[in-house]
Formats: structure tokens, sequence, C-alpha cells
């Protein structure tokens, strides 16, 4: 293999944590909104961490969902095609284009139109309710939101083509985006905006990282593609 | 069982049917389906707010242990029967049994609303697929605990995901029927809960339903008027635009009529109320809009008679699935297991019936559309034929051309139908002066100018009672002015009714008539309204005819006609105008456009009739769309949305059919798994209620 294995999950880490500075225009209001109806900066911190373990369990859930159709997909189609070195350039492609959104280079067309959701009213309501509960059960929603960032995440997760390796990486991912997402709950604005600015354009470069490194890995099973890739059980099956 | 319509679902407000138990009608609130009595208990429609969060708390927990539930069934989906070791034999079952703990407390929390439903149904004798999707969800949990038990698949996964697909599927549909009807809500909410009544002993404040007749309540500036009413004292200027659609404002004062909705902008009013509670003008207009939508259109009589069919045969084919598949097995477990989740599967793709709400979600997202521009639609059967309308007929005066100012008055003081020999002003001023009492019961644009012209003159219109308007010829009333003609008929009206008076004018004219004899003429200007060139090219560019039809003369007519690139028919006798609408109803939808009072025989005869500046009056309106805001550039518009609506109901009736014929059968046969089942089921409301909200949004393009 040209890339060792092991060289991604410190690398998903890193994107989480450097890549929730971009998210935290779509995540940062609801940590704000968690943070607004508690009166104790303990009582806070308690109430960011509930959010945050909702959105990691949502990521973990959808990775393992992932990695099963991953592995669904690898062992329907003809053996030939090398699914998780596919699914693994799809990722790769996915989150270099997110990673080249967040520096600025590609640029999003605007979005129109009014942003509906029937239930935009209850979720606001678990927002500011006051248990902890409610507060994690908002963090589970969250996570289920669309984000670019999440899906190229998951084609990556779905390319491990094994359900407690889809997770992992998911949780990898999720607990990535926990400091930020915490920081941004409990002062706001602790970062000036110049500093908010540097680590969003090293967290979308660190995206675009991930995606090339991701890329390579998929790459070098496709250039190996005469014999089967290791740790997919359904390819030896099909021997 | 009894039925009455006449009641709205306590959630969205749509027309619901509010079931009659033996005992009477079932009491406490009312909704229309299940998603909105669970979307009612979410919001905390009653108010309590411990409640809402617990619903809420509820739907989420149930979301997270339906998740480890998925978790733990994609570990077993993947289970392969090679691994026969020891440890993973026990891994499984360890996953087997995480499923049926984190099962248990979804079939606790979201069981609970659709058993209570499909039991509250079976009371009111009118079991629905509820019953069967709670049988469903019942026997995939019991199949599985036994095979926990005793060994076999399992199907938790099944349980979980149809209780969360109906649930979330069916608060979808009723979040987006609430969003149909806002635009009524927000009509509703101009007016105030309380109220300033005045009494002997003083002001108080009181609640708006105890308000009646007679009561005399205060009004301040910014305030909306809460019921129909006289002004007693102040003078005030009043928007009425939420009654009228008449964006500039009127100044009133004591003696004055006043409407509920519209607000009062400078001075503070003193009003006695003449409405009952809840029969102002503007409950009375929600009340004319809101049954619009309870008569329902053609497509979903259609609808509701194959829903009717859908339930047997969803019953008859799911009993199949399970009686077949068991049988092809050899009546084993396993396959009783197989043919129970073929026989979920076909519930669940058969609900929610997208059939039953494919066209009233578009109906209605559409009424509230035309609704928040003010144009009200009052049957959705006309309004949505709109779009396949081939012949549009205009009236003239009033309709292409704007209100009238009177430019001449002709006396015939002895009613001799010759030419007046001299123009006497006092005798003019008394014929205004009839005229204007006759014209007083008319909302006809010629007799709003006479009456203008009147009032600018200084003449109080006097001397006629009885005055009652002949529907396309004028009006008429009894002269009581103490002259050697009193008691004897008076009439105002076209020439072609009252008969010719001197040469052709070169304006519109108007005849006075006593005792059958012209006495007099008034004549008008009249020019064309802005924006009728506009609107009338834009219909005529959607490949219909454009008809000019009037009562007055032919060379006026034509001048009209001709500017306006339309076909034109004049002079025509109100029974002449029925007759070519009727004659072109031959296989072709014919609109009528008119004005709202005056042409009501022949918008009422057209297959959709639609009508200009229709008064604050909604028990006189008789046309089928009421454009209020008095613009013929509405009609395009609305044309446009009559378009979209009727794609959107044949859209989504093709979707519900086909979805079901394709699906049912799919599900029967065991091919689709029950879990996709419900995916595809929420998928479809969405595709549904969204391509219906859509209608309800800023207009396309």
């Amino acid at each position: 293999m040209v890339v060792p294995a092991g060289v991604e999950w410190p690398l998903l880490i890193a994107s989480g944590m450097l890549g929730s500075a971009h998210c935290l225009g779509m995540c940062g209001p609801f940590a704000v909104a968690i943070g607004a109806s508690s009166a104790s900066w303990r009582g806070n911190l308690r109430r960011q961490l509930a959010y945050s373990a909702g959105r990691i369990f949502t990521y973990a859930v959808l990775g393992a969902a992932a990695a099963f159709v991953g592995m669904r997909a690898a062992g329907s189609l003809p053996a030939w095609t090398n699914v998780p070195a596919l699914l693994a350039v799809l990722a790769g492609v996915l989150l270099v284009v997110q990673g080249l959104f967040a520096a600025g280079v590609l640029r999003h067309r605007a979005v129109t139109g009014e942003a509906s959701c029937p239930g935009g009213a209850a979720f606001r309501g678990l927002l500011s309710a006051k248990g902890t509960l409610d507060v994690f059960l908002a963090g589970l929603f969250t996570g289920l939101l669309p984000c670019g960032l999440l899906y190229g995440m998951l084609a990556l997760a779905a390319s491990t083509h094994d359900i407690a390796r889809g997770l992992v990486t998911m949780v990898a991912f999720g607990a990535g985006t926990v400091p930020a997402m915490v920081a941004a709950g409990l002062g706001g604005s602790l970062l000036g905006v110049a500093a908010r600015r540097r680590i969003h354009a090293i967290a979308a470069w660190c995206l675009v990282l991930t995606g090339v490194v991701s890329i390579a890995r998929g790459a070098s099973h496709v250039s190996l593609s005469g014999e089967p890739p290791a740790g997919c059980p359904m390819c030896r099956e099909v021997e | 069982m009894t039925v009455s319509r006449d009641a709205g679902c306590d959630y969205c407000g749509l027309p619901v049917e509010r079931p009659a138990t033996p005992e009477g009608v079932e009491p406490g609130p009312c909704y229309c389906c299940f998603g909105c009595r669970f979307a009612a208990s979410i919001t905390a429609a009653g108010g309590d707010e411990g409640a809402l969060r617990w619903m809420m708390t509820r739907l989420g927990l149930a979301v997270f242990f339906s998740m480890n539930v998925m978790v733990f069934t994609m570990v077993l989906w993947s289970q392969r029967d090679a691994a026969a070791e020891p440890a993973a034999e026990a891994f499984y079952a360890l996953a087997r049994h995480a499923c049926l703990l984190f099962t248990a407390p979804v079939l606790l929390l979201l069981g609970g609303p659709l058993l209570e439903e499909a039991w509250r149904e079976v009371r009111l004798r009118r079991p629905s697929i509820n019953l069967l999707l709670a049988v469903g969800v019942a026997a995939a949990f019991l199949l599985s605990v036994d095979a926990v038990l005793r060994g076999g698949h399992v199907y938790f996964e099944v349980s979980c995901m149809v209780l969360l697909a109906v649930t979330l599927g069916k608060w979808l549909e009723a979040s987006g029927k609430l969003r149909t009807t806002e635009a009524l809500r927000e009509l509703e909410r101009l007016l105030p809960d309380r109220v300033r009544k005045l009494s002997a002993d003083g002001e108080r404040e009181v609640g708006l339903a105890t308000v009646r007749p007679g009561d005399r309540l205060r009004v301040l500036p910014g305030e909306r008027v809460p019921t129909d009413g006289t002004i007693e004292s102040g003078r005030s200027s009043i928007d009425e635009q939420a009654v009228t659609g008449e964006s500039v404002p009127v100044v009133k004062g004591p003696g004055d009529v006043v409407h509920s909705g519209t607000a009062l902008i400078d001075g503070p009013l003193v009003i006695r109320v003449a409405s009952e509670p809840g029969a102002g003008t503007l409950e009375r207009l929600i009340k004319a809009v809101a049954a619009a939508a309870s008569r329902g259109t053609r497509e979903q009589r259609i609808a509701e008679r194959a829903a009717a069919w859908f339930l047997p045969i969803v019953i008859l084919a799911g009993l199949a699935a399970v009686g077949v598949h068991w049988a092809r097995s050899g009546w084993t477990a396993a396959g009783l297991a197989a043919g129970t989740m073929a026989g979920i599967a076909v519930v669940v793709v058969s609900c929610p019936c997208a059939l039953g709400l494919a066209t009233p979600m578009a109906m209605w997202s559409a009424i509230g559309r035309a609704t928040r521009r003010h144009v009200l639609i009052q049957d959705g059967d006309a309004f949505v034929g709109l779009a396949r309308a081939r012949r549009f007929c205009f009236d003239k005066t009033g309709t292409l051309t704007t209100g009238c100012r009177v430019v001449g008055i002709e006396a015939l003081p002895h009613g001799s139908g010759s030419l007046p020999q001299a123009s006497d002003t006092a005798e003019a001023d008394r014929l205004l002066a009839v005229a204007a009492a006759v014209a007083g019961g008319s909302t006809h644009v010629l007799s709003r100018g006479i009456l203008a012209e009147a009032l600018a003159r200084g003449i109080e219109p006097a001397g006629v009672t009885d005055v009652r308007v002949v529907a396309g010829r004028g009006v008429e009333g009894v002269l009581a002015d103490g002259s050697p003609a009193d008691g004897s008929v008076v009439r105002l009206g076209s020439a072609a009714w009252l008969g010719e008076v001197g040469p052709e004018p070169d304006h519109p004219e108007c005849v006075l008539a006593i005792a059958g004899r012209p006495v007099g003429r008034i004549l008008f200007d009249e020019s064309l309204r802005p924006e009728a060139a506009a609107a009338v090219a834009a219909i005529a560019s959607r490949g219909a005819e454009v008809w000019l039809l009037s009562g007055d003369r032919a060379s006026r007519v034509s001048a009209v006609a001709s500017r306006l690139g339309m076909a034109w028919r004049a002079p025509l006798l109100p029974d002449e105008k029925l007759a070519f609408i009727q004659d072109g109803q031959d296989g072709r939808r014919v609109v009528m456009v008119g004005d709202g009072i005056n042409d009501a025989p022949a918008l009422a005869a057209a297959d959709v009739g639609v009508a200009l500046g229709c008064g604050a009056d909604v028990s006189r309106w008789t046309a089928d769309v009421c454009l209020l805001r008095d613009d013929l550039s509405d009609l395009p518009w609305l044309v446009g949305l009559a378009e979209r609506t009727s794609r959107t109901i044949r859209w989504n009736l093709l979707w519900a059919f086909g979805y079901n014929a394709a699906c049912i059968p799919a599900a029967a046969a065991g091919w689709v798994h029950p879990a996709i089942a419900a995916a595809a089921m929420v998928a479809s409301s969405l595709l549904v209620v969204t391509g219906s909200l859509a209608l309800g949004r800023e207009d396309e393009g």
C-alpha cells in the first residue's frame, strides 16, 4: 500500500476539529441557543457535552449504516468492481470539493427559497428545554441535518465496508468537532475574527488533504485490482 | 351514522367530518387524522407546556432507541451462516437481546398514541389502516420475541421503523396541512380577543365572543374594528384592505357602517355593534373561503370513492400475502414469519393513503396563496377549471373600463322622447336627485358615478322608495316625491331596456324613465383600465378565445374590443348574454369575468365566474372567484395558479395511484422489506406535502 492505513484517523479527528470551525456557521447557533438557557458555567458545559454526545451518537449510527451499505454493495456488485476503492475515491472527491468551497476556491451558488422544516418549532423547543436528556436529543437530531462535510465523511465510512470501522470513523470525526462546538456554546467569541479566519483557512486545506489521502488510498486499491483488497469478507466469499 | 361537515379540524383547520358515536357527537377536540392529533399534542394545542415537552422527548427517545436497534440489526444482517463458532454465536445472541431491549421502549413510547387512535376508530365503527398498522407492529414484535427465546430470525427493526415512520409521516402531513391553512388563520388573527365595551358604569374590557348586537364599543387608532357596526361618534380614516382589498383608506364618520377586520388609522371611534358574534364581515369572508374547500373538488370525490375501496383491498392483499407465503413454505414457522413480514409491508406501503391527501393539500395551498393576494376562491372546482378554460368572456363597463364620471345630464321635461328644448339646470338637478336615489340601490360603476356627481353638486338623493336591482338591466324603485307621478315606477338603466332617447351619443349613457316613459339621460366618460390590455393579452396568449360582451351600443363596444384585440357581441340583453355563454359551453369551459353583483346571472351560468369589485358583503357574492383588489392583472395570475394547482393535483393523484399499484403487489410478493416500505412511506408523504406546499409559496419565475 502506498499510504499506511494508520494515517487516516488522526487526520479524521483533525479535519473534524478544524472543519468544525467551518461548520460553526450552521450548528454554532444551536450551541449558543443551548447555552442561553443555562445559568451557570458548569451547567452549560454539561449541556454542551450532552449536545455533542447526541451528535456523535447520530454520526456513529450513520457511519455504521454507511459501512453496512458499502459492504452490501461490495457483496452484490460484480467481483471486478472494487467498491471500497471507488467509495474511497468518491469520499475523497467530496471532501476535496467541500474543502475548496471552504477555502473560497470554489463558490456556492446563492441558496434561494425559504428553509422549511415542519419539525423546526419542535426542534427549537428541545434546544431550549431544561433537561439534559432533551439537549442530548437535540444533538441527536442535529446530526441528521444536511451537511456536505458529513456526507464526505460518510462516503469514507462506507468505504471501510465494516460496521465497526465505519462507526469508529464517524466517532473520530465527531469527536474532532467537539472542542469548537463546546467553545462556541460556552464563550461564543473566544477567538478574534482574524484568528477564526486563519483557522478557517487551515481547516479548509486540512479537508482537502484528507480528501487527497482518501483518493490516494482508493487509487492504490484500484491499481492492485488484480488481487482482492484485504479486509473485505464479501470479496473473499466470491472466490 | 350522522356527521356534520361544518366543523374544521382543531389542529389544521381543514374540513373534517365530526364523527358521531351512538351516544351523540364525540365531545372534546376533533382532529382530521392521527397526525393532527399527534401534532396537536406536540405543539400543546391544549396549552399544556409540560405535556408538550414530554411528547417531544418521547419522540426523540424513540428515535434514539430505534437507532440502536438499527445498528444491532445491521450487525445481525451481516452475520454469515459460516460463522458457527460458539463465540460468534454468543455475540449474535447478545445482539438479538440488545434489539429486544431497545425495541421495547419504542413500543411503549410511540405505540400508545397509535393504539389509542386505532381503538377510538374501532369504537366509532370506522376502523382505518391505523388498526392494521398496530396489528402489524405487534405481530412483528411478538414473532421476534419468540425468535429470541427459541431461535430464528428477529424483526425488531420492523416494529421500530414502522412505528417511527408512521408517527413522523403523519406528523409531517399534519404540519403540511397546518401550513396550507395559515393564510386563513392570519385573517382570523386580525380580530382582537378583547374589546372595550361601554356601558352605563363606564368602560370595561370584555371578550369579543360576549359582545352582542346593540353593545357600544370603543376602538382606538391602530386597532381593528372587532365587529360590524355603525359609528356613533368619532371620525377616522379606515383601512379596509382586509375585507375589500382596497388599499386607499376611506374616511368615515357618525352614521357610517364599519366592517369587522378593518383598521382604524387616526381618530378613535365609538361603534354600535350590528353583527352577531362570529358573523361579522371578516368572519363571513373566512367562512366563505373555508366552505369552498369543504365542498371538495371532482378529483377529490373520485379519490374518496377510490379510498373507500382501498382498505378492503389492503386487508385482502395483506392476508393473502401471509397465507400464500406460509402455505408455500409448507406451513413452517419461518414461512409464517416471512408471510407476516410481507403482510406488514403491504400495510405500510399503502399508508398513508396519499389518495386522500393529494387533492385537498394542493387545493388548500392554492386557496391560501390566493387569499394572501386578496383573491377569494369560493368554489374549488371552478377555480381548478380555470386551467382548462378555452373561452373567456368579459363584461365591458367596470370590468375592462374604470369607474365613470358624469359628463352630461339631458332632461326631457315632458317625457316627449324628443331632444330637450333648453338646458334647464333646475330640471337637471331634479333628475339627478331622483337618479341618485335609485342609483343608491346598486353598486354598478355607473350608479357610483351618479352618486359621486350628486355629492359633488351638493344634491341630496331623494324621492324614491323600494329600490331594487333588476339584474343585468338596471335599477328600479317607486317615486315618492309628491309630484303628479307619485307612486309610479321609476327606472334607471340601459337604452336597450328603457328605450332610445335622442341620437346616439359619443359617451356611455344611462336612461331614466318614469312610468315607462324616458324622462332624461345621463352621459358618462369611460376609460380603459390601465392593466386591461396586458391582462387580456396574457389570457389570449394562452390560446383561449377572448370575448367582450356588453349591453352597450355596438359602436362603442367594437371600439374597445378592437383596441384590446377581442371578439365582441353587443348590444346584449342579460338573457342574450346567458345564451351566448351557454352556447359556448358546448364541450368547452367558459369563464365570465364581470361585476360581482350586476353580472350575477352570467357569472352563475358560466363554468367559472370571476368577479371584480365584490364589495364587503360576502352574502351577496355570486361569483366562484372574487378579485377583491379590483385589479384585472390578478386574472392571468390566477389562471397561472390554477394551472399549477391542476398540474400538482394530477401529479399527486398519479403518484398516489401509481405508487400503490406498483408497491402493494411487490410488497405482497415479499420483495419489499417492511423497513424499506416504512422509508418509502415517509418519502411518499414528503413528496405529496412538499409538492402541494410549493403552490402556497411565492410565484415561480
